[in-house]
């Protein structure tokens, strides 16, 4: 034990690093030591100033790649395995037909990616072609920083408009300032896309005899019931990972409400309500599955994956996710199981899913070539690779390609996604609609099915983020 | 340093630059200072700095100087109310089952010679040495609607199929006494050697006094004890408010928002919803509570009359 001389000196040295700690921190504070490097009075350039030197330009564009001059393009994007090899045969081809252009791939992981891009795209050395995922985590804040070129002017020089659904395109827009997304300014093209729809057990509705697709929702309880009643698990959900039961919720909304109600919702537009009947209807159809017992009781204690394990066993009917599950359901039951749509509402509906483009490209505010970045993009989007985009596993956008014939499975489901395409039927992902709120609907929806929230009062919950997330 | 020497120069001018050879024992210190003030300090500060400011965390993005409203802003969410209250469930987990546990078990090795007690030893302390994803990752197949839980249930007779992570009254009991599992073993291997450092002679003279097993504990193994108690409950405080890992690989905060944490809120805040402010704002009131509580402690089991060491 120090003797008492030395524990004083301790303790006046201790209160001098205090000291020195508490004045550092005021220095910092007092010194406007901005995180980021950036405060509000010096913000990046605003999005209009660019807008008038886009208009400058837009007369100059041109579909024409110069050939007399080596062109060096850097590509960011996050992607990995087959829709990584994918881009890369994209680019490989891009270069073949252009031997004068290089195009050099920066890739990252997801989280560095997210973290990352605004910095580089701010930088000396920005990437010319960006990918940029939809709505306010990825893209907003780029529009709004004025780092993304508006694509408005080679969408017309290129027809993209008549290449893809307006709702594909939409989801690509963003107001200048960034407040909002799905109107404004086009930023990027996408290659491919994701859809949610039901999978089902080939065995158990041939025993019940029960066949696929259904033609309307009553259809559909009607096979819930009769899974139930034969003792099996009507649905198997895993959702301990909290996301999972919310594409079982919106594309029941899909179906019982209007396109342009729920996109309008998600979009933000002003008068949208989450308290409207035909979301009520849904949640209510949720709740009431879950309350008869057809949806797994133990769907919150159960991850995804072994919600799918579940499945693969046999003793369940259907499993409502997305066709990012295509691969583990065909792993892990190979023929035995099938793909059907969500059904309409009433038979004859139109054909509506959850579901949206995957993360579009786009190109930065101040690349040197626009012109050969936005030939790029109309490449690699376009007709002429569709079959490499194809290889990689993109659910093709186009609508006027023949698909490849291919497993049972997944000829199942690329004849819905060619029908939900062909009437412009996705109706992207609800927690697109703020940034809070996957933290407040995936939880909720946890309540929902676990009888602890009604749907009334989850549906207002849920307004309620939409209302101050949106300001 | 500057304003002390400073002051001092008006009695005593003649040492002030006076080089005394115990000087250079602050060389010594040197590299682990610059290390601390890199690696803990400026961290520390910077987040302090962050908590100042409204900012979504992307490099180059605006940031905002609002001052303290980061702090009304999450001291009047429910949910932090909420989360606080679970991290006080986890108090209970953490820190005063393994404490008891432990200063038991200790105590019952006092009176018996167990055989094979190292075997036992490097067994409950397992838990420290595995990866707390693996533990979670485990302790959820445990917890499943047909793990072995609910199988060492049934054996007893009471058949069971709740998946208990998913349950709403149950998910909370449930995270924390995984936090029990691993935290028992690092104390009872803490107050073992403490136990063997108490000096046998102690028991001797209790013996003649005539006491039996409780005097024993009360009177030589609880006092004795005291340093391995400030140990382990600073040590298991720590672990029970900071805890994020195990919540996150078992539940994410859920069902609903029955296990949310400091630790979850901090993560959901920083890397979902942008705010880095709040997040940071979060993490300085979770380290003043730590700070609180184990200063606390530490006093209540501070050594009054120096009798041991």
């Amino acid at each position: 034990m120090p003797n008492v001389k030395e524990t004083k000196k301790l303790r006046r040295t201790w209160r001098l690093a205090g000291l020195t700690a508490m004045s550092a921190i005021t220095a910092l504070v007092a010194a406007g030591c901005a995180p980021g490097g950036t405060t509000t009075e010096t913000a990046a350039p605003t999005a209009s100033q660019n807008n008038s030197s886009e208009t400058s330009e837009t007369s100059g564009i041109s579909k024409e790649v110069p050939t007399d001059v080596d062109i060096t393009l850097t590509l960011a994007t996050w992607e990995v395995g087959g829709l990584f090899d994918s881009i890369q045969s994209i680019v490989d081809a891009y270069e073949a037909k252009y031997p004068n252009v290089t195009i050099e791939i920066a890739t990252s992981s997801f989280n560095d990616y997210g973290q990352n891009i605004k910095l580089q795209m701010s930088g000396d050395d920005a990437p010319d072609i960006v990918q940029a995922g939809q709505a306010f985590t990825m893209m907003g804040p780029l529009v709004e920083a004025g780092l993304m070129r508006p694509l408005d002017d080679y969408a017309e020089l290129y027809g993209w408009a008549d290449r893809f659904g307006p709702g594909l395109l939409d989801q690509a827009r963003f107001e200048p300032d960034g407040s909002k997304f799905g109107t404004g300014n086009l930023y990027g093209l996408a290659k491919g896309g994701n859809m949610v729809g039901i999978f089902y057990n080939r065995a158990i509705l041939e025993e019940l005899g029960i066949s696929a697709p259904f033609a309307s929702l009553a259809d559909f309880q009607a096979a819930l019931d009769a899974a139930d009643a034969a003792g099996y698990t009507a649905m198997a959900l895993g959702n301990a990972d909290q996301w999972p039961a919310n594409h079982t919720l919106s594309v029941l909304m899909s179906q019982t409400c209007d396109n342009a109600e729920m996109l309008g919702w998600i979009y933000g537009n002003d008068g949208s309500d989450f308290t409207a009947p035909c979301f009520l209807e849904a949640s209510q159809i949720m709740e009431d599955w879950a309350d008869s017992g057809l949806i797994d009781k133990n769907a919150n204690s159960l991850s995804f994956d072994d919600g799918i394990n579940r499945f693969a066993e046999g003793n369940s009917a259907f499993f409502v996710t997305g066709n990012w599950a295509l691969p583990t359901m065909a792993d892990k039951m190979g023929d035995n199981v099938g793909f059907t749509g969500f059904p309409p509402k009433n038979a004859g509906g139109p054909a509506r899913a959850t579901g949206a483009t995957t993360s579009p490209f786009g190109i930065g505010a101040n690349t040197e070539w626009p012109d050969v970045a936005a030939n790029f993009i109309d490449f690699m989007t376009g007709p002429e690779t569709y079959e490499l985009r194809a290889n990689g596993g993109y659910a093709p956008l186009l609508t006027d390609v023949a698909i490849a014939d291919s497993t049972q499975l997944i000829n199942e489901y690329n004849a819905q996604w060619q029908s939900v395409i062909a009437d412009d039927g996705l109706t992207l992902f609800l927690d697109w609609s703020t940034v809070g709120m996957g933290a407040v609907m995936f939880p909720g929806i946890q309540e929902l099915i676990a009888d602890q929230v009604g749907a009334a009062e989850l549906n207002e919950r849920i307004q309620a983020e939409w209302e101050s997330g949106r300001s | 340093m500057e304003t002390m020497a400073l002051t001092r120069t008006k009695d005593r001018p003649r040492k002030r630059l006076r080089w005394r050879p115990e000087y250079v024992g602050y060389f010594y210190l040197l590299p682990a200072a610059l290390f601390f003030v890199t690696f803990m300090l400026l961290p520390l500060i910077q987040t302090f700095n962050l908590s100042l400011w409204d900012w979504t965390g992307i490099k180059g993005a605006p940031a905002e100087f609002v001052g303290f409203d980061n702090y009304a802003e999450v001291l009047t969410n429910p949910d932090t109310l909420s989360a606080l209250s679970h991290s006080a469930v986890f108090l209970m987990t953490f820190c005063v089952i393994p404490v008891t546990l432990g200063v038991t078990f200790a105590a019952l090795f006092t009176r018996q010679k167990i055989t094979g007690l190292v075997f036992f030893r490097t067994v409950v302390f397992l838990p420290q040495v595995i990866a707390s994803v693996v533990i979670g990752v485990t302790w959820r197949w445990v917890y499943q609607d047909r793990g072995s839980l609910n199988q060492f249930l049934a054996i007893i007779g009471i058949e069971s199929e709740r998946g208990w992570l998913g349950d709403f009254d149950w998910a909370l009991p449930a995270v924390g006494l995984i936090g029990s599992w691993v935290m028992t073993g690092l104390c009872m291997v803490l107050f073992l050697s403490g136990v063997g450092r108490i000096d046998s002679d102690l028991y001797d003279s209790v013996k003649v006094d005539g006491g039996g097993a409780f005097r024993e504990f009360f009177s030589v193994t609880l006092p004795g004890l005291r340093p391995e108690f400030t140990v382990a409950t600073t040590i298991t405080i720590i672990a029970a408010l900071r805890t994020f890992d195990l919540v996150f690989v078992t539940t994410r905060g859920g069902p609903g928002k029955e296990t949310i944490v400091p630790g979850t809120e901090i993560y959901r805040l920083a890397f979902r919803e942008g705010e880095v402010g709040e997040a940071a704002t979060m993490a300085v009131l979770l380290a003043v509570l730590v700070f609180t509580l184990v200063r606390t402690f530490q006093w209540v089991l501070r050594d009054r009359d120096g009798i041991s060491r």
